[in-house]
């Protein structure tokens, strides 16, 4: 056991489930890195590092270079997992998840329904998402609002390195697609205890990041860790914070998120996603459902504007939502 | 005479505890108190648990409120006779304060690693407390079905006072290798007979809670002259029954309302049941193979809810000194018939957990005796 950061957790996933399932192979965009070209093969390990020497380790037929199309990317790996392998798809940024809705919403997600269950998709689409990193706004969007609609898809976001890795590879052994959502901000903050061997974590069972009695904040994500700090700061002054991630979307645990509402009697939730039709707006519909009656308070919602991600520093940092936008509904809500 | 102003500092439960958080004060400021009343309740990632006083005297100050999360070592309270005026006490807490320093760490941040050792094939955790050159006979703590060394986290430092006291994870639990053979109490007792082989431990008390009570008892019958003393905490193989829910639930569960409801057989306190504590034990029971293991151990040990394994004959002909402590509200295995057993008040299946001061002056009391 040692401390990793979710850049570590996601790479020994995949190396542990490739060593254990000859059926696992991983493919995109320079995962490989230099096929065909005249240098190094396997210098960088993809854009982020992460496969670095896995196509040593397994060969070339299980990391698999793409050309750049997304399209084909996903046609592929949809496919060849519903014919019997077990393909983890990277797609570079969820933004360019547009050009393979058709593979990915309307195949792979349907299969199972369509042939009456006798047909298995054991697909993992790998993505990065969420702004913060100057990559404007066609590379900065939170898409997983979109994924999450999608009946047959199953949508992970993990918030640590532990959640990562359990995440990964419950993912990879999970016969149905599921699109796994890594953060571009969180792979190298700092690290947690993470076991070395395999484990794996249930999709639909949220993780209770702090225990609180006073307010419930429902966050995922880079948000979990601004929540964190801020029910730091608040505990100071007497209000006890609960924070929820639910680490995946579809499934959703609503029991935990119910249970902690009906404790609190208060909700905030925080969301990266959408200013319209978003996560935020999906969770303070369930409560507002199913647990009015436990609310001392309205719920608040806090979300992005409507707007794409600015490219400007200055504007994305006031589009993303930010510990001061907590500070204000908390107190809002407990002054209700 | 001793210093005037002494200490109530956040103590190290077992070998991973890092931070504590005070839950409540069972003392108010002005209140006089003797040695081994109880000071306050304290909470780690795992578990609350009561402190007592290391000495008797009035609680004059107190430093950390309920709520506050300190780590280990950290000032909690001061204690003083009335005659100490405020001013030292409050010198006394700004010298401490000063001079505090965290306990180190590891290099890399993470929790202190176990050592290993290499039994027939198995790789075993272990650790140990106390001076392990110490002359003294060493104490082997055996955990039970699906704990881990960490469940001693209460009574290590009692019992490392006077012996070096030794901790293991059996195979299949905890940072063992997680193949189990035919996960027969003999093979587990096999292995950890070949670890007390490796630490050279010729003789020595061993303390087993239930599983790991049945796995001593084994050992005692197999090759008595290496047991100085059993001490046996809601033994296994003294009784024909056991809970099957339990085995079943615990050894299958995957969400952490499964594990919960098998976990909360296990105490007398439900409330000690904590979101943190299922969290930490499903940790260990979803890394792969460890469900198995303890599906297998389960199996080879028991048959549904009848226990396979019986000891009760060469208890009631053997001449070691023997202790048995049984919660009274033990939902896991029944109180052993004819032996005699020191039944502890408000405790389930873990009265070395739910107990653990009573529990403690027990087996001391026990392991001292067995050595005049």
């Amino acid at each position: 056991m040692a401390i990793k950061t979710i850049r570590q957790a996601i790479g020994e996933a995949l190396r542990l489930e490739m060593a254990r399932d000859e059926h696992v192979f991983i493919m995109g965009e320079d995962v490989a890195g230099g096929r065909g070209g005249t240098g190094v093969l396997d210098a960088a390990g993809g854009v982020l590092g992460i496969t670095k020497d896995l196509l040593e380790e397994f060969g070339e037929d299980r990391v698999i270079d793409t050309p750049i199309s997304e399209t084909a990317i996903l046609g592929c790996a949809v496919g060849a997992a519903v014919s019997g392998s077990r393909p983890v798809a990277e797609l570079m940024f969820n933004d360019f998840m547009g050009v393979c809705f058709d593979p990915l919403l309307n195949q792979a997600a349907k299969f199972r329904y369509m042939f009456g269950g006798k047909a298995e998709t054991p697909l993992v689409v790998r993505t990065m998402y969420g702004a913060g990193i100057r990559a404007a706004a066609q590379h900065s969007q939170t898409l997983y609002h979109m994924f999450t609609s999608v009946p047959g898809l199953k949508c992970v976001c993990p918030s640590n390195a532990y959640d990562a890795k359990g995440l990964l590879i419950q993912a990879i052994r999970d016969n149905d697609p599921v699109v796994f959502l890594e953060h571009k901000a969180l792979y190298d903050i700092p690290g947690v205890e993470t076991p070395d061997e395999a484990y794996t974590i249930p999709f639909g069972e949220a993780n209770f990041v702090r225990d609180g009695t006073d307010i419930t904040i429902v966050a995922m994500g880079l948000m979990v860790h601004i929540a964190s700090g801020v029910a730091e700061e608040l505990a100071k002054s007497g209000v006890s914070v609960e924070i929820v991630d639910p680490r995946t979307t579809s499934p959703l645990d609503t029991d935990s998120i119910l249970e902690s509402v009906e404790k609190t009697g208060r909700l905030v939730v925080m969301d990266e996603s959408a200013a319209r039709c978003g996560f935020a707006h999906d969770i303070a519909a369930l409560v507002a459902d199913r647990a009015f009656g436990s609310l001392k308070a309205p719920i608040k919602t806090i979300t992005p504007p409507h707007t794409p991600v600015p490219f400007s520093p200055a504007l994305e940092d006031a589009w993303l939502p930010g510990p001061e936008d907590l500070v204000k509904a908390i107190t809002a809500v407990m002054e209700y | 005479m001793s210093d005037p102003i002494k200490t109530i500092t956040v103590p190290k439960w077992g070998l991973t505890m890092e931070e504590g958080k005070v839950v409540t004060w069972l003392v108010a400021e002005g209140e006089t108190f003797s040695s081994g009343d109880e000071l306050l309740e304290l909470e780690t990632s795992k578990i609350a648990n009561v402190v007592e006083a290391q000495a008797g005297g009035t609680l004059r100050r107190i430093v950390a409120a309920p709520d506050e999360t300190l780590p280990v070592g950290a000032l909690l309270g001061v204690l003083a006779e009335p005659d100490v005026s405020d001013e030292e006490i409050d010198a006394f807490i700004a010298g401490f304060q000063e001079s505090f320093v965290l306990e180190e760490k590891p290099e890399d941040g993470g929790a202190a690693e176990p050592n290993y050792a290499d039994v027939g094939g198995f790789r075993i955790a272990w650790n140990v407390s106390g001076r392990a050159d110490n002359d003294a006979t060493p104490v082997l703590f055996i955990h039970g079905f699906g704990g881990d060394g960490n469940s001693w986290l209460f009574n290590l430092a009692a019992l490392s006072v006077d012996h070096p006291a030794y901790v293991i994870d059996l195979p299949g639990h905890g940072k063992s290798s997680k193949q189990v053979d035919d996960g027969s109490v003999e093979t587990l007792a096999k292995t950890v007979s070949g670890f007390l082989d490796s630490i050279d431990a010729e003789k020595s008390h061993l303390v087993g809670h239930s599983l790991g009570a049945a796995i001593a008892l084994e050992i005692a019958r197999t090759n008595e002259p290496r047991v100085a003393s059993l001490t046996l905490v809601a033994p296994a193989g003294l009784g024909d029954t056991i809970n099957e829910d339990f085995l079943k639930g615990f050894s299958e569960a995957n969400s952490r309302r499964e594990m919960k409801a098998a976990m909360t057989c296990l105490f007398a306190d439900k409330a000690l049941v904590t979101r943190d504590l299922v969290d930490e034990t499903l940790k260990s029971t979803r890394i792969d193979g460890a469900k198995e293991a303890l599906q297998k151990i389960a199996a080879a040990c028991f048959d549904g809810g009848v226990q396979k394994m019986h000891y009760d004959e060469f208890l009631a002909n053997t001449d070691l000194p023997t202790l048995i402590i049984v919660g009274e509200n033990d939902e896991i295995v029944p109180v052993p018939e004819g032996h005699s057993s020191h039944i502890i008040k408000g405790a389930g299946h873990m009265p070395h957990m739910e107990q653990a001061s009573e529990v403690n002056d027990l087996i001391c009391t026990h392991i001292a005796r067995s050595e005049n």
